[in-house]
């Protein structure tokens, strides 16, 4: 198992490089820093980036706009999901909401969000409308998905309600609330970034992104992209360990 | 008290299982219906633990009491040990001294050593045995069983009739128990009664008359009651 978990490591390395070489490729053969800057170029201006002073003032509102979005839509999302996994009447009228969100273009929602609210709310209200459903879509379908022979059985041993929810719902829908906000943040993300393209709040990725096109800083411009990458990267590994720390039975 | 239904009725869907159906069941004995499947054993039995409800018809002698129900799987939640699964179901006075007898009843069953084991690190059978030894220690005035050994290899299976039985002995509750073999009958039934299709009837009560010695598959006792109940199964 440990040979087979360091040999995967050694692919996802050789992936990088792989990445790396081609990029430089790229680069050597359009040979124009506006169009393609070369992978050591794009590092340098990283690493300036993080020397810069609004940098921590930037990463930080884009990521507590993305937190405060995942925040509001994962106990909206938790509420009305327990209530439509339990009630039909509620799912059926639920349902299609969830749909018309999730079919809804990003940019169409931007474009609302821009008419109705301030550059700073924008983001926010695109990640919570991006994550909500996938959240509500899995909390529906773990509930539903709860093996009513386990509730029966309870029954019959007179568990109360409240132990019945605690100890057999909650678990059992653990792993489905944990693949939601897997999947809701990897497109939040990226939906609050395009938020901030477009609303331009004084802080953000998205903002100074769009600065750096503007002015044809094409380097910067994937420098925050790399960095955008890494946000994204360390709230899945974030959300990997505490799914492992609290679902310790399905490791055994 | 003994445990009567009279007149029960019940339908599924469109199928009629009990049309005017009676039954007594005798108290701190172990009763055993026998029947081929789809016969309407585990709906007797939902019935009995309130999981289904009625058409119509009588139940004496359940009011107040506690029941316990093996199920044809085990049904263990698979996110708690066998510790934990079994002090699940016990009544909150019961859990401060539960350990030591949680580890008596696993003793009884053969799974001491598995105390802290989750489900899935469990083959089949030693579930059904934590299920068996979770119904036993629950206190109950009854016990209903659907064919709890129906996954468990033949080899395993007289050992843990006998275990069972063993485990009854102590206090004698009342044992509801279904099943379509007959040898799982003979060993452990007291009175065996014979399920027809649906609508279901009693084709035959039998009191069983074997000694624990004759309780063994090459007696022949055992062999020629084997062949008569065989006959009424046809």
């Amino acid at each position: 198992m440990k040979n087979l978990f360091t040999k995967n490591k050694t692919y996802t390395f050789i992936s990088v490089v792989f990445l790396i070489i081609l990029w430089k490729a790229g680069s050597l053969m359009v040979s124009s820093e506006f169009i393609l800057p070369s992978p050591e170029k794009t590092f340098f201006s990283l690493i300036q980036l993080t020397t810069e002073p609004e940098f921590f003032n930037t990463i930080g509102s884009t990521i507590l706009r993305g937190l405060l979005g995942f925040f509001i839509s994962f106990i909206l999302a938790l509420s009305l999901g327990i209530f439509a996994g339990i009630q039909e009447k509620f799912r059926a009228f639920l349902q299609p909401l969830l749909v018309t969100i999730r079919s809804t273009p990003v940019i169409s929602l931007i474009l609302l969000a821009l008419i109705w609210f301030n550059v700073n709310q924008v983001p926010v209200f695109i990640a919570l409308l991006t994550m909500f459903p996938f959240i509500c879509t899995n909390i529906i379908d773990g509930i539903r998905n709860v093996d009513h022979d386990l509730i029966h059985m309870a029954q019959v041993y007179r568990i109360r309600n409240k132990n019945i929810i605690r100890h057999i719902y909650i678990p059992a829908i653990m792993p489905y609330i944990f693949s939601g906000t897997s999947s809701a943040m990897g497109f939040g993300w990226r939906a609050i970034i395009i938020g901030e393209v477009l609303s331009q709040p004084t802080y953000g990725i998205g903002t100074l992104m769009q600065n750096a096109q503007t002015y044809l800083l094409t380097d910067r411009l994937i420098a925050w992209t790399v960095l955008a990458i890494i946000i994204s990267y360390f709230f899945d590994l974030l959300i990997r360990f505490i799914e492992k720390q609290s679902i310790t039975w399905k490791q055994t | 008290m003994s445990i009567q239904i009279v007149n029960l009725y019940k339908n599924y869907n469109d199928q009629q299982i009990f049309r005017d159906f009676s039954i007594t069941l005798q108290e701190n004995q172990i009763s055993c219906i026998l029947g081929p499947s789809g016969c309407g054993k585990t709906t007797l039995l939902n019935i009995l633990s309130g999981l289904t409800n009625t058409n119509s018809g009588i139940i004496n002698g359940l009011s107040g009491k506690i029941i316990s129900y093996i199920f044809q799987d085990p049904r263990l939640l698979p996110w708690k040990t066998v510790r934990e699964n079994i002090r699940f179901v016990l009544p909150e006075q019961d859990k401060k001294e539960s350990d030591e007898k949680i580890l008596l009843y696993l003793k009884m069953v053969g799974l001491s050593d598995f105390i802290n084991h989750y489900p899935n690190q469990l083959s089949g059978g030693m579930k059904q045995r934590v299920s068996i030894a979770r119904a036993f220690i629950y206190p109950s005035d009854i016990i209903l069983m659907d064919e709890p050994l129906q996954t468990i290899d033949p080899k395993l299976k007289l050992s843990l009739m006998k275990t069972f039985l063993k485990i009854w002995k102590n206090d004698n509750r009342t044992v509801l128990f279904v099943t379509h073999d007959v040898d799982e009958a003979l060993i452990l039934g007291k009175d065996i009664f014979i399920f027809s299709h649906p609508p279901v009837s009693i084709k035959n009560i039998l009191k069983n008359p074997l000694t624990p010695e004759e309780k063994s598959i090459d007696n022949k006792h055992f062999f020629e009651l084997k062949k008569k109940i065989l006959s009424y199964l046809d």
